[in-house]
């Protein structure tokens, strides 16, 4: 006979189960007749009276009750529970030998994993090995069986102290503090880790620090040691706080390695420095939050708090790649980076683009000559300043009289006019530009001075209005200052050479070339005229020839310029601080344009801290150097440290200057540089549009001041891949120069045509492209040399433009000379390796090379590993197809 | 489900069905139903659960308010899922428990002086596992609604609006399914 069909099993079975115990043999006699078999299988599964099998859900049994104190576990006697989580419960302990407190974990039943209890062996006797103040001690490990339940246990270190956010709070840390508390941390994990042993839950509550302000990282290894299941299963509802620091391989259940860790870490530091969370999860669901962690990355922490952006804003945004082979590759990298960034230092992580394409103008600022003149007191020091200086100079006893009689004058009349400034009238701001205006008028009104004292005036409020970007009035109170001097003074009259000088400048700023330039040949030729010239008369026309290269953007000249003046202020001895300061400035500004970035550096620091000591910190001429040294930290690849200085500095000078003033203007110039480099190309464009609209308005369409921001747009609109917005502002900029009086140095106009190149380039317009790129190599390579930093860069450029076009042979020899006279230029250039070297890479590769081309960027790969630069070591992998 | 929200139903199907990809998702889920059903329980081993309730308060918990919106089909997915993880999860304990018990290198404290505080022999997970494994060969549904009975903790109602049949079904099949694997278990 067969077996019963289950079918009919079943539905018997269920009818017999809906009916009262008592009913249900009837029933089956009833229903199964003389089918035994049927009946006998049926009755076979009608259960006792009283069970209750299955009733309860399997979600009620996990839970094992708390052990009560007094209970003991190996050496030690359990107290009272000290807290509870999803992971399993702590107690507070005592030891007899040696006599002391500990805190024991004991974890939930079911922790131990199959297979696990080897590795549970081996991870705790790792975790006993650990041996490093920032980490709680494990002292033991084992597991107690309750009712044939494994529980794992570990005496741990007790710590009594409060969790890091709470206790970085209460100790009023400030940034500096907080980021040496993470370094302690970061120690005892870098500690862990070189014994194999990876954390894997890290989090703020993870993280005890003591009253002595010591950091303690708690449950080290615990996850690892029991169960991978273990390290995501927390106290309840906790489960956000831990996801929120776990790396999404993790979270995805791929492989993990120390770098979990480096993640966990960036989360941490990112909440110790913002106070936030690296992503916003409030809100989200648990399936939402995994893939929000999974596809997305942090809030750059700048948008949190800007003072943020720039290096720490890159290490965190390192520390918390989401894809593991562009993190940092170990703590102590991310601790390395955090070292430097505290010491000033140049970080290893780079900022997310770094675009070596296009050629963006800078303008620097050439050092202000002599005493700058901002407020009611400075305008009073400038202006006996400027007088006692003449005093100096001057040789006979007669002359020193007249120059204290002009002083005194000077001063008497500047007195005047403030003593009759109104608030009631003018407010309680009283603009500088008003006072001037009205000494002005005073002047003009005043017939009583003597012509020598009205000259000095004149050359006094003309300088000061030159240094304010008043260039109209500027000019008609110099006029009038050289007229006078000249009428008064014996020739070669010094104040006129001074007063010609000053005009001089302004109308190189404000784009007068050619007559500047003119002006210029006569303070030279007047000063060449002194016997035994005091050191500024020797000083003025190279002072002008600064200000003539500048214009033209002649590099080397105002290298060469810059030296003599440096050396010229140096050998002039103490007693021309002031100047030396200014030479030190500009010999700075003119090393940054060679690209000479290490002294470019250095000299602007030194001109920085010496004007910050002599003038203080907000002095206008220390706010130059300081901008001066913000772009040469954008172009060492620090365009975070540059924004912070130029965040501070630009306002300032604005308030300095005035909105529309051409040192303003390039500062904020400057500031969305290194916006641009720091890959923030929306923010850096707006600023440029804004500044479009004050060149032009201030200087006119056809002035280099706006050709620079109009050039600069256009890079911005090509970074964002908009290259026929971006042609269109070079074609417009190209067509600018055609139209300006004065024409335009060659050298700009080559690099506004390769900055064409590109955005024709990126329109894959190669053909058309490739002529005007070759006419622009050779240009820049005569001009400023093959190994000048703008033609290693158009090189660069047309050796990747010949290779898109199949002209493989001559693209391979482009980039090999390239990276030659690169090396021997600047042998230690992070460019050199990526992206120079990798472009030759590249260019092998299109000529047929493989094997070359690959051991080429298997050797980057190395160094670039070595200097742990990530993101540029993501790009070589993926040109290795990794 | 939507096309556009995350699917955790997704993810756990594949968390079940491959125990190293879903080691960390599991136990969020295992968290949640075990969380939901200790406050439900008061922490009390009784029968008062109110396995609506619980079902209702997992589901928002980790789908979120939007959830109300997805529908019974999306909650049968899920809690299907959620059933198999918790099944998986609850026999590899059984498993590295009985594991234990031969030794090895660790520190072992058999404790006197506790009451066992679980039985373990109420319930082998192991055979149990194997039973309804055997059990699904023969009647798919009726496993079925052990699963999401037993291990997702869900009401009559609700298993009958996951399965998309009458509530009088699944009480049936459910009764038939206990006393058949209780027999299998006295048995082995």
């Amino acid at each position: 006979m067969s077996a019963p069909d289950w079918q009919t099993v079943k539905r018997l079975l269920a009818d017999a189960l809906e009916r009262p115990a008592e009913e249900r043999a009837r029933f089956l006699d009833e229903a199964c007749g003389a089918d035994i078999e049927l009946r006998r299988e049926v009755a076979s599964l009608l259960p006792d009276a009283d069970s209750r099998f299955l009733e309860e859900p399997a979600t009620a049994l996990l839970d094992v009750p708390a052990l009560a104190a007094g209970v003991t576990i190996g050496r030690y006697t359990l107290g009272p529970m000290l807290g509870e989580g999803g992971m399993g419960r702590v107690y507070e302990a005592t030891q007899e030998q040696p006599r002391r407190s500990v805190a024991l974990k004991v974890l939930r039943p079911g922790f131990l994993a199959a297979g696990a209890e080897r590795r549970f062996a081996w991870e705790a006797e790792a975790l006993a090995r650990l041996d490093h103040p920032a980490i709680a001690k494990v002292y033991e490990a084992g597991t107690l069986e309750v009712g044939g339940l494994a529980l794992p246990w570990f005496a741990l270190e007790k710590i009594d102290g409060r969790p890091l956010l709470e206790a970085a709070d209460a100790l009023g840390l400030g940034r500096r503090a907080r980021l040496e508390l993470f370094l302690r941390i970061a120690d005892g994990i870098d500690h862990a880790h070189r014994r194999g042993v990876i954390h894997r839950d890290l989090k703020p509550d993870n993280v005890l620090v003591d009253a002595d302000g010591a950091p303690h990282v708690l449950d080290f290894g615990i996850a690892r040691a029991t169960d991978p299941l273990a390290s995501v299963v927390t106290t309840a509802g906790e489960v956000l706080g831990t996801l929120a620091y776990m790396a999404p391989e993790q979270i995805a259940g791929g492989d993990v390695d120390v770098r979990v860790d480096v993640f966990a870490l960036g989360g941490m530091l990112y909440r110790l420095l913002t106070g936030k969370a690296p992503h916003a999860l409030d809100g989200l669901s648990l399936p939402e939050v995994a893939v929000h962690l999974a596809s997305t990355d942090a809030v750059p922490a700048g948008r949190v708090d800007s003072t943020l952006v720039g290096d720490l804003e890159t290490i965190l945004a390192t520390a918390l790649e989401r894809e593991p082979a562009r993190r940092y590759g170990s703590v102590e990298r991310l601790a390395g980076d955090v070292r430097r960034f505290l010491a000033d230092e140049l970080i290893t992580a780079r900022p997310p683009t770094a675009l070596y394409q296009l050629t963006k103008f800078t303008r620097r600022h050439r050092g202000l000559v002599g005493g700058l003149v901002l407020s009611l007191g400075l305008l009073v020091a400038g202006v006996i300043g400027t007088s006692v200086g003449l005093v100096r100079s001057e040789r006979s006893l007669a002359r020193a009289e007249l120059e204290r009689d002009r002083a005194r004058e000077t001063n008497r009349l500047l007195q005047s006019v403030f003593a009759s400034a109104d608030p009631a009238e003018h407010g309680s701001d009283v603009r500088v530009v008003d006072l001037l205006d009205a000494a002005g008028r005073e002047l003009a009104a005043n017939d009583v001075i003597a012509p020598g004292v009205r000259a000095t005036l004149h050359l006094t409020l003309g300088r000061t209005y030159e240094r304010l970007g008043r260039f109209e009035q500027g000019e008609e109170h110099l006029l009038l200052a050289i007229a006078l001097f000249e009428a008064t003074e014996e020739r070669p009259s010094e104040s006129a050479i001074d007063a010609r000088a000053v005009l001089a400048d302004l109308l190189f700023s404000r784009g007068e070339w050619k007559r500047a330039e003119q002006l210029a040949d006569e303070v030279r030729a007047a000063a060449d005229a002194f016997v035994d010239p005091p050191p500024w008369i020797v000083a003025r026309p190279l002072e002008l020839e600064l200000a003539r290269h500048d214009v033209h953007g002649d590099s080397e000249a105002y290298l060469e310029a810059a030296t003599r003046l440096h050396e010229h202020w140096r050998a002039a001895g103490a007693e021309h601080a002031d100047a030396y300061e200014t030479a030190t400035n500009n010999l700075g500004v003119a090393l940054l344009d060679r690209g000479e970035l290490a002294r470019a550096e250095r000299l602007l620091r030194e001109a920085v801290d010496s004007r910050a000591t002599r003038l203080g910190g907000d002095h206008p001429n220390v706010l130059t150097s300081r901008a001066n040294l913000a772009t040469c930290l954008t172009d060492l690849g620090r365009a975070g440290a540059a924004l912070s200085i130029l965040d501070e500095v630009a306002p300032k000078l604005r308030a300095a200057f005035g909105a529309t003033h051409p040192t303003t203007l390039r500062a904020f110039g400057n500031r969305a540089t290194a916006l641009g480099a720091l890959g923030e190309v929306e923010a850096a464009q707006s600023i440029y549009r804004e500044l479009l609209a004050a060149t032009e308005a201030r200087f006119g369409v056809d002035h280099a001041e706006t050709w620079i921001v109009r050039n600069n747009l256009g890079v911005g609109a090509a970074q964002l891949e908009r290259f026929e917005e971006a042609e269109q502002y070079f074609r417009d900029l190209l067509a600018s120069f055609e139209r300006a009086d004065d024409g335009v140095d060659p050298i700009f106009r080559t690099r506004a045509e390769l900055n064409l190149v590109s955005a024709l380039d990126g329109q894959d317009r190669r053909a058309e492209a490739e002529p005007l790129s070759r006419r622009g190599l050779s240009a820049l390579e005569e001009a400023l040399g093959e190994a000048a930093m703008p033609t290693v860069i158009a090189r660069n450029n047309h050796a990747l433009l010949l290779a898109e076009l199949g002209r493989t042979d001559e693209a391979l020899e482009h980039a090999r000379r390239n990276l030659e006279s690169a090396t021997a230029k600047y042998p230690e250039h992070p460019m050199l390796v990526f992206p120079i070297e990798s472009n030759l890479a590249r260019c092998e590769r299109a000529a047929g090379d493989e094997a070359g081309c690959v051991a080429r960027l298997t050797r980057i790969e190395a160094v670039l590993e070595a200097a742990g630069r990530e993101a540029d070591l993501a790009r070589v992998r993926e040109l290795l197809g990794r | 489900m939507s096309a556009e929200r995350p699917d955790l139903t997704q993810l756990l199907a594949r968390a079940s069905a491959d125990r190293a990809a879903g080691e960390a998702l599991l136990p969020l889920v295992y968290d949640e139903l075990r969380r939901v059903a200790r406050a439900q329980l008061g922490g009390q081993r009784a029968d008062t659960l109110q396995p609506t309730a619980l079902v209702h308060e997992a589901w928002m918990r980790l789908v979120g308010p939007e959830g109300e919106a997805v529908g019974w089909d999306g909650r049968a997915h899920f809690f299907s899922a959620a059933a198999q993880a918790m099944r998986h999860f609850l026999v590899d304990r059984a498993r590295s428990s009985a594991r234990l018990k031969r030794g090895g290198h660790l520190v072992r404290q058999p404790l006197d002086a506790v009451d066992a505080p679980v039985d373990p022999d109420e319930i082998d997970f192991e055979a149990l596992d194997a039973a309804l494994t055997r059990f699904a060969e023969r009647d798919e549904r009726a496993a079925k609604i052990v699963e999401l009975r037993f291990f997702a903790g869900l009401s009559v109602e609700d298993t009958a609006s996951a399965l998309g049949v009458s509530e009088r079904t699944v009480a049936r099949e459910w009764n038939v399914a206990r006393a058949w694997l209780a027999r299998e278990l006295e048995r082995s």
